[in-house]
């Protein structure tokens, strides 16, 4: 269960501009739903991730995870609750270490790291059978460095890491961006399959009008720092990649109107 | 695949803890400010008794002890700091232009007396200073420096003890101590201003007397073993050591290493112990007659009728002690004509079961024991060496800090064997001293958001004085004191036999082995591995739930550890911890890591890495040691180092780097 209640934050431009980037956002995700974000450049679906995840502090409002308020928590101690993959495939890795490394850190997530040699024989076989499980046939790349594998594998394997210790909260960043259109296809159906397999509670922030229909049990859709349209259950049923394409061309017109006549900023 | 329960919420105090620390570091920045700035203001009234302005250009042993000789005679005479004279003392710490601040802040705390300890302290007074006396001391040429013609004759406000260093007598005195020696050598520094002077001085002597004279270039304390071994290469039978300000400080480095190759060393001034020979006058003489010269200046008569004087006769002092551990004789004409002579003791007789004696006569530096000790100093900077790697390449931050850190991990072993502590406890206290201010540097870093070059300058700057504090004057000789090497000797009697280069590299060797070791286990732990990605992905490793600052302390802590420790067995093999022997550190690090990082093939792992940066810094070493035996011009060795370094790094972009096996990370 996610709480995020009257959410407020604004940015400051280096000129001294203030652009609001969340206003007054409310969105309550119950346990085990996932949730699809949709919304143009600068509509703050991207934000709503980072103040989730830490990356940002809350200017106003809170955010509650399970139990805890975690509204000042710093970035590091939220991610023992959470589960992340970054829309740059290098950025959720490291590149200098094995895959197998890499999996051992995401392993003690939110645990304590202490001075013991972390990777052995039960912990190989335990990735090994993850790895094979993503269905990408990475379980033979264990020892090989991160740097080696393509920007789709990494994301597979990030995606792994996301999940090895079971998150509050799976937070996807359009992580299928930055692929081509095949391992794109591949990385969204690993990530159907672990999403489902877990029951996870994920939100995933992506710019696939089509992505966010076919995957998913709930939509919203952002603008200007607003949830301008959630749909869910049978309302959602059946809605196209068109529907949505309409239905984002109206919203955005009467939220202009509002923003503009509420707020008092310039269109 | 994934474990059922949720993961556990981290405790709350986390932030709470950070914001205390950040508050207490604040506080304690605010509060050295502040006693600063008391400590400033304090000094202003001085009520009508006198006030000296003594002033000295750097912390060299000489002039520290000539500055204790002027404070004896100001004692002796009743004048009494404080009470009847106040003195305001300052050091610019070699930094020459701060010697104009001082002078000009002196005429602001309303001075009235200058005494300059130095030509160049002298200099910068005599061009600020016009209207008030200032009495000079530790000049070895007054007439150089324009401060007259003749003792007689010079500037109204000037008067002083110059201080005789007769490097020819000296040569005279080696010539008639050890006849059958026809070659003889020194060492000298090419960047210190007099070194030509004096050599001059000696070699005109020289050829009056139908010798050899030959000089080896050391740009820095840690070349005085290799140069005196290049001085042995080229058939020098003993050192008359001319006086210099770097050697000054590796005196006993240089005692050392002549002992062990059985050259004897006959010293310029008597300030050097150690040596069989010494002619010359001592600094702390000198000082007392500077002294005695401004207490005439405090009577009341004007500096312009006090002539220059020299502060003593050259002395000739014989140390039968040291003699007897270079396993010399010396004539007994020589001895009835010195002015002191210094008996062997059961002190010496003790030295001389430390350090085997060694029969001159039948002996020469043979190829391999140059390059021996080219080993040995590489394996010592192997810790230097991973301490830098883990800065540079596993943290990715562009830390300064071991120029400061490296002379700390010195300073700490050497006041620590000096005060008694065993040898490995006092190298182990040295790492962790090292571990604070690595420390520090992290938490300007990343609390106080410093950028990390300026943490590093920062810190580095702080710990020149911090070490001066540690050993509570410029340098400490760890001659004829235990050391690790000790240690070895207590272990298996049969070692103190072995020349004492082997000693130090079988020792260094098995404690970098150890260090070594654990490093790279620490390193594949879970809590290195996750250090190691603090550096390589910092968003990575904060999306692991890892706070990147605490990481980022802790790594500069380990990395600072690793350089004091080298300090620490450094300051053991040269013989001395010296302030100014941080310089360089950095970049005799970083050289290790690129040739260890440019000798390992591709696929070789953490560990292998690790052990590859340990034979770069030996690499380096033997580089350097290269260029030293194919007589390099001396001027031009920081120069080849530095080409060294770029051909390391420019081989595998030129394409020649492939064929050798050879990439570039």
């Amino acid at each position: 269960m996610i709480e995020l209640s009257a959410v407020e934050k604004t940015f400051e431009q280096p000129g001294g501009e203030r652009v609001p980037a969340l206003r007054g956002v409310d969105l309550s995700i119950p346990a085990g739903q996932f949730l699809t974000v949709i919304g143009s450049n600068g509509s703050g679906k991207s934000t709503i991730l980072n103040v989730i995840a830490g990356t940002y502090l809350l200017d106003a409002g809170t955010i509650g995870i399970a139990d805890s308020d975690v509204t000042r928590w710093p970035e590091h101690k939220r991610a023992a609750l959470l589960g992340r993959v970054f829309q740059d495939p290098f950025k959720g890795t490291c590149p200098s270490m094995t895959v197998a490394e890499n999996l051992r850190m995401a392993e003690l997530r939110g645990k304590r790291r202490g001075l013991r040699l972390g990777l052995d024989r039960a912990s190989l076989e335990r990735y090994r059978a993850g790895l094979a499980s993503l269905g990408m046939r990475l379980e033979g790349r264990l020892q090989a460095s991160m740097g080696t594998l393509s920007g789709g594998q990494r994301q597979a394997v990030t995606l792994l890491m996301a999940t090895i210790c079971r998150p509050m909260l799976l937070l996807l960043d359009e992580h299928t961006a930055a692929l081509d259109p095949r391992a794109a296809e591949q990385i969204m159906l690993v990530t159907d399959h672990l999403v489902r397999t877990h029951a996870l509670t994920t939100l995933m922030v992506t710019h696939s009008m089509e992505q966010a229909v076919r995957f998913g049990d709930r939509t919203i859709m952002m603008h200007r720092g607003m949830i301008v349209a959630d749909l869910t259950g049978d309302e959602r049923r059946g809605v196209t990649e068109a529907d949505l394409l309409v239905r984002f061309a109206e919203l955005r017109y009467t939220t202009e109107m509002r923003v503009t006549k509420d707020l008092r900023i310039a269109p | 695949m994934s474990t059922p329960e949720p993961a556990t919420p981290p405790d709350t105090s986390n932030t709470l803890r950070g914001d205390i620390r950040r508050v207490a570091t604040i506080a304690m920045l605010a509060g050295v400010a502040g006693s600063l700035a008391l400590f400033t203001s304090c000094r202003g009234s001085h009520a009508d008794r006198p006030v000296i302005g003594v002033v000295q250009v750097s912390s060299l042993i000489a002039l520290d002890e000539a500055r204790e000789g002027f404070y004896k005679a100001l004692a002796d005479s009743g004048y009494i700091r404080d009470v009847t004279v106040t003195i305001l003392e300052r050091n610019a710490q070699g930094d020459i232009p701060t010697l104009s601040l001082i002078m000009r802040e002196f005429l602001q705390q309303g001075v009235t007396q200058v005494a300059t300890m130095s030509s160049v302290a002298t200099q910068t007074a005599m061009k600020v200073i016009t209207d008030r006396p200032i009495v000079f001391g530790a000049v070895a040429n007054p007439y150089v420096i324009n401060a007259g013609t003749s003792p007689t004759a010079h500037r109204p406000n000037v008067t002083g003890a110059e201080i005789p260093l007769p490097v020819d007598s000296a040569l005279a005195v080696a010539n008639a101590a050890f006849p059958k020696a026809v070659v003889w050598g020194t060492l000298f520094d090419p960047a210190d201003p007099f070194a030509e002077h004096y050599l001059g001085v000696v070699k005109r002597k020289a050829e009056r007397l139908g010798i050899r004279f030959v000089a080896v270039a050391c740009t820095g304390p840690q070349d005085i073993a290799a140069g005196v071994q290049t001085l042995r290469s080229q058939g020098v039978g003993g050192i008359v050591q001319i006086p210099s300000i770097m050697i000054g400080g590796g005196f006993p480095a240089l005692i050392k290493q002549a002992r062990e190759l059985g050259l004897p060393v006959v010293a310029t001034n008597s300030g050097s112990p150690g040596a069989p020979l010494a002619m010359g006058a001592s600094f702390r003489d000198n000082g007392y007659a500077q002294g005695l010269l401004m207490i005439r200046v405090l009577r009341g008569e004007s500096p312009a009728a006090i002539p220059f004087r020299t502060s003593a006769n050259p002395q000739l002092i014989v140390d039968l002690g040291a003699a007897a551990t270079f396993g010399v004789t010396i004539p007994p004409e020589l001895i009835a004509r010195a002015t002191q002579v210094i008996p062997a003791t059961r002190d010496s007789a003790g030295v001389i079961k430390g350090t085997p004696l060694r029969q001159t006569a039948a002996r020469s530096t043979s190829q391999w024991e140059f390059w021996l000790s080219a080993a040995v100093l590489g394996i010592a900077f192997a810790a230097l060496a991973w301490g830098v790697y883990i800065a540079s390449r596993v943290l990715r931050f562009p830390d300064i800090t071991p120029d400061g850190s490296f002379p700390l991990g010195a300073a700490v072993a050497a006041t620590l064997i000096v005060g008694g502590t065993n040898p490995l406890l006092a190298t182990v206290a040295a790492f962790f001293a090292g571990m604070v201010s690595g420390y520090v540097t992290g938490l300007l870093h990343t609390r106080l958001r410093v950028t990390e070059l300026l943490a590093g300058i920062l810190v580095m700057t702080a710990l020149y004085s911090v070490n001066l504090h540690v050993m509570g004057r410029s340098n400490i000789s760890l001659l004829d004191r235990s050391t690790v090497v000790t240690q070895l000797h207590a272990i298996a009697p049969a070692t103190a036999a072995w020349p004492s280069d082997i000693s130090f590299g079988v020792v260094f060797l098995v404690l970098m082995l150890v260090l070594g070791t654990l490093f790279a286990w620490f390193l594949r732990t879970d809590f290195g591995t996750a250090m190691r990605a603090a550096g390589d992905n910092p968003a990575m490793i904060t999306a692991q739930g890892v706070d990147r600052r605490g990481m980022v302390e802790l790594a500069l802590a380990l990395a600072n550890g690793l350089v004091a420790f080298s300090g620490a067995l450094i300051a053991q093999y040269q013989g001395f911890a010296d302030a100014s022997m941080g310089v360089g550190t950095l970049v005799a690090g970083m050289a290790a890591v690129i040739l260890g990082e440019t000798l390992k093939p591709r696929r070789w792992r953490l560990g292998a890495t690790i052990a590859m940066v340990a034979v770069g810094a030996v690499v380096f070493r033997g580089l350097i040691a290269v260029a030293l035996r194919i007589g390099l011009d001396p001027v031009d060795l920081k120069l080849a180092t530095a080409a060294f370094v770029l051909a390391t790094l420019a081989l595998p972009n030129l394409g020649l780097g492939r064929r050798f096996g050879m990439v570039r990370k």
